[in-house]
Order: structure tokens, then sequence, then C-alpha cells
């Protein structure tokens, strides 16, 4: 168990421990949960409740896992729980192409056409699938600590990967 | 081919983003006090056993109060209604008992046969 673990688990170190813990780990987590929601606005809503679970659930905490992990692993459930509540209050699905039209004009993305395309792929995938091609191709995680991370075995981490990226060369051939 | 890894992260954010989202991260844990806990229930649960050892105790103590003032009720009771020790003696007096039958029987303490009060 590291140093900041051990300050979180001591009631009288743990408020200053969170700080810095918000403070080294808030980018991170922002990076992650906006390649899952892309808008801004819904990003910094998602990564408020991500650190305000693990706030209220740092008692359950082992430290078995690395901090890091555990954030992830908050981080992607609180994203998924987002996407589903967003997919039932939308009563039609944002077409993939409207989705590259409209992260080019987003204000707070300066990616070139071929960046807002893969995006627009990305989001084609079912959301699990989303999440396991996020983190092994932008965060280069290895799948053993993806494993831990989705709670999934490496082999099904390993096959996800594999046909999401299939897909997404589909995609990219099609939009061509 | 799958398109090479952005070398830039594309997903901007507004200047100065970041410590307003710690300060506002920060003031919203500060707004729960602390961290969820299951106390209230868990010190509930903790309690349950002392309470009921403190349940058992006060049983014991009334049953023990409500024998004791059985018991005194009951020796009151015979105390009001034992039979003067005069009325033994002239009793057994008449009885064609002597004196000193009288005394050793009379401080014996069982005058049982002779509680008028209760048998007439």
């Amino acid at each position: 168990m590291d140093s900041l673990t051990q300050r979180l688990k001591n009631p009288d170190t743990r408020r200053e421990a969170f700080e810095e813990l918000v403070k080294t780990q808030s980018q991170n987590v922002y990076r992650n949960v906006r390649r899952m929601v892309y808008d801004h606005e819904d990003t910094n809503d998602v990564v408020q409740n991500v650190f305000l679970k693990a706030w209220l659930s740092l008692d359950s905490f082992r430290g078995d896992a690395q901090l890091s992990t555990w954030l992830y692993r908050i981080a992607v459930n609180e994203s998924l729980t987002f996407l589903s509540k967003k997919k039932k209050e939308m009563s039609v699905s944002v077409d993939e192409t409207d989705l590259a039209q409209t992260l080019r004009s987003d204000t707070y993305f300066d990616g070139d056409d071929a960046q807002a395309k893969l995006f627009a792929a990305i989001a084609t995938l079912p959301d699990k699938q989303r999440v396991v091609f996020n983190l092994k191709y932008f965060e280069e995680m290895k799948y053993e600590e993806m494993s831990q991370v989705l709670n999934t075995s490496v082999g099904a981490l390993k096959a996800s990967y594999h046909f999401a990226v299939q897909k997404i060369e589909a995609y990219m051939k099609q939009h061509e | 081919m799958l398109p090479q890894k952005p070398d830039n992260d594309p997903f901007k954010v507004p200047a100065g983003y970041f410590e307003q989202l710690q300060e506002q991260i920060l003031a919203r844990i500060d707004e729960t006090s602390a961290p969820k806990k299951k106390p209230a229930k868990n010190k509930f649960v903790m309690l349950k056993p002392i309470m009921r050892y403190a349940a058992g105790i006060a049983a014991s103590v009334a049953l023990f109060f409500l024998f004791t003032q059985s018991y005194e009720q009951r020796v009151a009771k015979t105390a009001q209604t034992q039979t003067p020790d005069y009325e033994v003696s002239s009793n057994l007096y008449m009885a064609g008992m002597n004196a000193n039958e009288i005394y050793e029987y009379i401080a014996s303490g069982d005058d049982s046969s002779y509680n008028f009060y209760e048998e007439n």
C-alpha cells in the first residue's frame, strides 16, 4: 500500500490526501471520460461524480489495486451509466456522420478531419467495446490491468479489441 | 488500416478549467462532510447485544423485586394474622399444658396450629 493510499485510509489525513489525489488524477480521469462522452459539459459532470463516488467509497477501497486503476473503474462505470441514461433520454440516435460534423464545429475540439472521423468511428462501437478500445489504443493499458479495471478476462479483452479495430477500419474505409 | 494514434489530445478545455474543476470537486466533497459511513446501522448492530444484555439484567432485577416484594408481603400478611403470644399461652393452658411446656412451645416459634385468625 503506497503512502497516498495509507493517508487516504487514515481519517486524520484523508481530506488532505484526497485533495492530492484530485490534483494528480483529475486530468487523467477527465481525458478518459471525455473520450467516452465527447461533450465537455457532460464530461465535467461525470468527472465530478467520479471523484464524489471515490470519496464516498474510500472505506471500500482495500488497496489491492492501484489508486489509478480503482479510479479508472469508477470513471468507466460512471461514463457507461451516463451514456445509458443519455440514450434513454434521446429518442433518435445520433448519426455518426453528424457526430464527426459536431466534433469539427466544437470549440473544444481541435483535431483534424481524420481525427473527427476516427472518433465518429469509435462512437459506433458498443459502449463496453469502446472502453476496451480507448484504454488499449489511447492509454496503451496492458490487458492485465485492463482486466482489473473491467473485471473481464484477458482473452475476452483481446478478442473485443480485435473486433473493435476491425469495425473501425471498416468504417474508415467506408467513409474515405 | 487503423489510423496512427494522435500525438496531441484533440479534446481541449477552457483556460484554467482544471484548477476550477479541482475546487468544484473539493467543495462538493466538503458539502458531504465525510465519507459515507454505514456506522449509523453498524452502531445499532453493535448496540444490539448490549441492549439484549441490558434487557436481560432489567428483567432479572424486575423479577427479583417482584419475588422479594411478594415474599415480604406474605411475611407481613402472616405477621398481621399471627396469633398474639398471650392468646397462644391461654389456649395451651386451657389444653392442659404446664407453664414450662407452654414457654418452650412459644420459644420454638411454631404456632401454626394456633393460628386461629387464619383457620377460624
